[in-house]
């Protein structure tokens, strides 16, 4: 137990100064004194100022926030597929978004430039739909069949759909449009500002909130199906919100930072292995800080001068995610 | 020892026969009679022979190199070399694959060859527009994944496209089954007036070499004066910026680019006028505001159609001087609801509209009657 504390202790500590490092490192040099100045007084103008409190602090921002609720999402999937290998994006939820998003980019010009005068909220309302319409697909799907393996095979297969659109509407569509989706495909947590940020946090904290009231219903599931219906816990109404949760969750943050790869797959197995438990009262604050730390961390990456500009951070977390869960099967396998 | 010597020699002679800017046509088989002279393109060759003429086309991409050879007669060309297309001039019928082509041919009256042109829907050419709507140009589609059968079905004498570095099937099939290639470079040419001077090749496979002449040497004077123009003006030059933020990058045009050009010829001051970069450089959103928000003037902001749209797109762009002085700007001057842009066809072959249209953004007072073409103010 008191392990685990400390583990706790290291976290967080951990996570404070990543996010310190995370505001003082960018793609420019700005002096301590100017961010201390900048958090200073609100009256605060200069440019340097302005990058810290309008990029770097909701960038900062976003990565916990997107980094908590794709691990949260990731957990529950893991948890809901009995499957290490699930994570937010099995659902095709993810998919969806981006389906939405290449309808809206790519078809939107033949609505006269309608899409893009729309601007980011556009982005964001067309992820969103995407991603709720593939949802309730998914949903209408469990509920009909109590398998889970095949519900699983028809997430990636919604997945597989909206891929095969997206890449269809690429083929047609020109090269202008096109670029405005492939760089939405990068991810990007700059690209949520203040004035959405509320929004976002809403939708994640929702998201969690039912994770939260769901945790000793998912140890129970983790004892199999039967046990946990000789319970009594309801196990449709239990798929079922965890499904809307993780939609939700994993959905919001596609929408708002576009595609953001492994982090969800990843991070239960870190917190897992630090924490050395399967009980989800512990993994669900656990994931949330590793999913923060490991999401800030490829942000340093990222934005890291030596690149001199912004990489990518959707390839940025599959780069370090992925050798991760390598390295996670091989050592559980020894 | 006498070896060694013939041996260094020959080497030597080969090794200067080599050297840039002296391209010697030797290289490339027989000397023609005479070579028509190019003030700026650095992409093509024209040689004058007996009987016929031949078109080198260089690959951009390898120093000394030929990308294609074309051999224009009007007659007989039972005596042209075996290494090339075999064009006969004038072109009775063409396809393009790309809309920067279109001006060319509009400048020199010949738009009624035109059978086939990719992307139809990009073309912002008015005459053009409407014989591709009565079905008179076919659309050819994708320029990478030409309709093959389409065009094969409305056999034009020639295709005009731009050259890539890179292997395309689809242009391989079209000339194997007898229509020639005219890989048309301009892109690739580093200044703005070597671009427009591919009016040339264009011409020559339509025998108006003279009628080019003339269009381009005009289309050069007015150029060369403008420029002259905007280096008299008084007071210091406005600082300049460009492209724009998309979820976290910027281009921003590289020194050598196109637009780097225009800023400095129409006596603008521009970051990076001192950079070696000819196409444009990738910068992060952070580099951008602490560099260019002092900026007076934007210009090419986006798809945005006015300042609100602008600012929907990212809130943070009222960091910049030029966003709260109103001072942003686009090249849609001209252009169409589904995205056809003039900017990408007539300025191409007009760069002296082009840099009038900069010097009035920069120093209104030096071109008092000039009217915006490409360029227009977000409201």
């Amino acid at each position: 137990m008191k392990s685990r504390a400390t583990a706790f202790v290291f976290l967080v500590v951990l996570l404070l100064i990543l996010a310190v490092a995370d505001l003082y490192w960018g793609s420019i040099a700005i002096p301590f004194r100017e961010i201390l100045a900048a958090f200073d007084s609100g009256t605060n103008t200069s440019v340097l100022g302005e990058i810290v409190l309008n990029y770097r602090l909701p960038k900062l921002l976003t990565a916990i926030v997107a980094g908590s609720a794709l691990s949260v999402s990731g957990l529950m999937m893991q948890t809901l597929f009995r499957n290490p290998l699930a994570g937010p994006d099995v659902l095709g939820v993810n998919a969806g978004a981006s389906l939405g998003v290449a309808l809206l980019t790519m078809f939107g010009s033949a609505m006269g430039g309608f899409a893009l005068g729309m601007g980011s909220w556009g982005l964001i309302v067309a992820a969103i739909t995407g991603a709720l319409l593939v949802l309730l697909l998914v949903l209408f799907v469990s509920a009909r069949i109590p398998d889970l393996v095949s519900l699983l095979i028809v997430g990636m297969m919604f997945g597989n759909i909206s891929a095969a659109v997206v890449s269809m509407l690429q083929s047609v569509t020109n090269p202008d449009l096109l670029k405005i989706f492939v760089v939405w495909t990068f991810g990007s947590l700059s690209a949520v500002t203040w004035s959405m940020m509320p929004v976002l946090v809403l939708l994640v904290f929702i998201g969690l909130i039912m994770a939260y009231l769901m945790q000793k219903n998912m140890n129970a599931m983790l004892l199999g199906e039967r046990y946990a219906q000789g319970l009594g816990i309801p196990l449709k109404a239990m798929r079922f919100t965890m499904i809307l949760s993780t939609a939700l969750l994993a959905g919001s943050v596609t929408a708002f930072a576009g595609p953001i790869a492994f982090i969800g797959i990843t991070v239960p197995h870190i917190a897992r292995g630090l924490f050395k438990t399967w009980d989800h009262k512990v993994l669900l604050p656990a994931v949330m800080l590793c999913g923060s730390i490991l999401l800030i961390a490829c942000d340093l990456i990222a934005q890291s001068a030596i690149f001199n500009n912004s990489l990518p951070i959707n390839a940025v977390t599959a780069l370090v995610g992925a050798p991760l869960i390598i390295w996670i099967i091989l050592k559980n396998n020894k | 020892m006498k070896k060694l010597v013939f041996i260094l020699l020959t080497l030597l002679l080969l090794n200067s026969c080599g050297h840039r800017g002296s391209r010697q046509s030797a290289h490339f088989g027989e000397k023609p009679d005479s070579i028509m002279s190019l003030h700026y393109a650095r992409g093509f060759e024209i040689g004058y022979f007996d009987g016929y003429t031949r078109v080198l086309v260089y690959n951009p991409w390898a120093e000394n190199e030929i990308m294609a050879r074309y051999y224009l007669y009007r007659e007989d060309s039972s005596l042209l070399p075996k290494d090339g297309y075999h064009v006969r001039i004038p072109l009775s019928s063409l396809a393009i694959a790309s809309c920067t082509h279109v001006a060319f041919l509009d400048l020199l009256d010949e738009l009624d060859l035109l059978r086939g042109v990719c992307n139809a829907s990009m073309v912002y050419n008015p005459v053009l527009r409407q014989s591709i709507n009565e079905g008179q140009v076919a659309d050819l589609g994708d320029a990478f994944r030409i309709k093959r059968e389409i065009l094969l079905q409305i056999r034009p004498q020639a295709l005009m496209a731009s050259g890539y570095n890179q292997y395309d099937e689809h242009l391989q099939a079209i000339s194997q089954a007898g229509v020639s290639i005219l890989y048309n470079n301009e892109w690739m040419e580093q200044n703005l007036l070597a671009r427009a001077e591919w009016l040339r090749f264009v011409a020559c496979f339509l025998d108006k070499d003279r009628l080019a002449d003339s269009l381009f040497r005009q289309t050069e004077a007015n150029y060369l004066r403008l420029k002259e123009l905007a280096s008299s003006a008084a007071g210091s030059a406005p600082v300049v910026m460009s492209g724009d933020n998309f979820r976290g990058s910027w281009y921003m045009p590289g020194g050598r680019s196109h637009q780097a050009q225009l800023f400095r010829d129409a006596g603008a001051s521009y970051f990076f006028e001192n950079d070696s970069t000819t196409g444009s450089i990738a910068l992060g959103f952070e580099q951008v505001v602490r560099d260019f928000n002092q900026a007076d003037i934007w210009i090419g902001a986006s798809n945005a159609t006015d300042l609100n749209a602008l600012l929907a797109m990212d809130e943070r762009y009222v960091w910049f001087k030029s966003v709260k002085n109103k001072q942003v700007y686009s090249y849609q001057g001209r252009m169409t609801a589904d995205g056809a842009n003039d900017y990408w066809e007539s300025a191409v072959v007009r760069p002296d509209s082009l840099l009038a249209d900069f010097i009035k953004l920069f120093h209104p007072e030096l071109l008092p009657g000039h009217e915006w073409i490409y360029i227009n103010q977000l409201p």
